[in-house]
């Protein structure tokens, strides 16, 4: 069955990215390449409606940061099972194939997994998948100022994790100043129980 | 050595991983498509079918209001692009497991309902009742217009609607994405009396979104009665998004 030329070009265009994104979300690309999958037969699966979107991309990214989500939530039962059970091992972080400079990436998956999943998620989208604040903050029910303010401290903290993972890589992170907003944070409503649930 | 993130990110990766086959994407992708309507048919026709022989049963009528389905089969487009689009605001969904449907309450009729209602039905008795009642097709998948409303939490009451008539006893089905899956709910009466305080659980908790059905026995009560569906919020407790519903028992 020959697919339709826009959905090939979708395919081709998304796959990379989103196993990348989800591969820098849950430190394992195997699963990023389950998930990816999962998402892009939804999208298929409902194609006439998801091609009329404003975002077809988006919508695809949606699906699989949700996926990606519910996947960190049944590792962590399946870390408190370990743990009751005196065993561990969660996903690797640091050994997985490396297409660059392989001391640095394991630096840079070691710091991402320390940072909350949260944290993790809002790098990702804005900096992998290119999503904007106003966007990110519409997945979290946040404003895009209370976004902004949430990145640059995701910035920070991947930041001073780098630090002292690597301290000889020198890494400076650009930072992208239209994200940031020195403003107080002060729109903390719910949105933030989406960082405890 | 300054480095622009996204470059980091990207090279910290593991990779592009194996290319997909957009054709496989695509052919496994209707089949999941034929599946769900399937699916979406036959729940759509049992509950219009309730709707709408309940009324004549009451009224004595010997004519039944909806013909019997036909193959679901009959509605699957060889050609999908030939079908109509009629969602505008087709959201992402965020559950492992698949949503059944994808109606919508402000455009009941969908491909699926196309395929499932014989025309001519339009004068059908159902139509003129009175008493306020859940749509069919929210009862049927409660979560299916919340796709992509995961993350935020919300709760979604379909039933019962406000002025409904009830007997002993209330259904109370919606959807939700609240932390714990735990919805909780008080029936009031007239006087704001606290009848019955109690809790239900969602098919998933927050970020998810997760359907939760619930019949509540209203112990005796009659007369006007309010439920106030709502989620306990984990940081003090409190009430949020309370969602008010008025109806009434008959007992």
């Amino acid at each position: 069955m020959e697919a339709p030329a826009d959905l090939v070009a979708f395919v081709e265009r998304e796959q990379p990215r989103l196993v990348r994104a989800v591969d820098l979300l849950l430190g394992d690309r195997a699963v990023a390449e389950e998930i990816t999958q999962e998402a892009l037969l939804r999208a298929a699966s409902r194609w006439e409606k998801v091609r009329s979107l404003g975002s077809p991309g988006g919508w695809t990214h949606r699906v699989a940061i949700n996926l990606a989500t519910s996947q960190l939530r049944r590792r962590r039962v399946e870390r408190r099972a370990r743990a009751r059970m005196a065993s561990q091992d969660g996903p690797s972080w640091s050994d997985a194939p490396t297409e660059h400079d392989p001391e640095q990436t394991a630096a840079v998956r070691r710091a991402l997994a320390r940072l909350s999943a949260a944290d993790r998620r809002r790098l990702v989208l804005r900096h992998v998948l290119d999503w904007s604040a106003e966007e990110i903050g519409d997945l979290e029910g946040a404003s895009a100022a209370t976004v902004r303010q949430r990145l640059h401290r995701a910035r920070q903290a991947l930041r001073d994790e780098l630090t002292s993972e690597a301290p000889s890589l020198h890494l400076d992170l650009d930072d992208d100043a239209t994200d940031d907003d020195p403003r107080p944070d002060v729109t903390t409503t719910h949105e933030e129980t989406s960082d405890v649930r | 050595m300054s480095v622009d993130l996204g470059d980091l990110l990207r090279r910290s990766s593991s990779g592009p991983g194996a290319p997909l086959d957009p054709d496989d994407v695509w052919a496994r992708g209707r089949k999941r498509r034929r599946t769900r309507l399937a699916l979406t048919s036959a729940a759509g026709v049992v509950a219009i079918g309730v709707l709408a022989v309940a009324p004549l049963t009451l009224l004595g009528s010997p004519q039944p209001v909806v013909e019997p389905l036909g193959p679901v089969e009959q509605e699957a487009p060889s050609d999908p692009t030939d079908e109509p689009d009629d969602s505008a605001t087709v959201e992402p969904e965020e559950t492992e497991t698949d949503p059944i449907h994808e109606a919508s309450p402000a455009a009941p009729v969908t491909e699926d309902d196309d395929a499932t209602e014989e025309p001519g039905d339009e004068t059908s008795p159902a139509e003129t009742e009175v008493t306020p009642g859940p749509d069919p097709d929210r009862l049927a998948d409660p979560c299916a217009v919340h796709e992509g409303g995961e993350m935020r939490a919300f709760i979604d009451v379909v039933a019962p609607v406000e002025g409904q008539e009830v007997a002993d006893t209330v259904d109370l089905v919606g959807c939700a994405s609240v932390y714990e899956a735990t919805v909780s709910y008080r029936l009031l009466d007239a006087s704001r009396t606290v009848l019955i305080e109690w809790f239900t659980t969602a098919t998933a908790g927050g970020p998810e979104i997760g359907e939760f059905r619930e019949t509540i026995d209203l112990e005796g009560a009659t007369g006007e009665l309010t439920l106030e569906v709502y989620w306990a919020d984990a940081r003090d407790g409190s009430d949020r998004d309370v969602q008010t519903v008025t109806f009434t028992a008959t007992g």
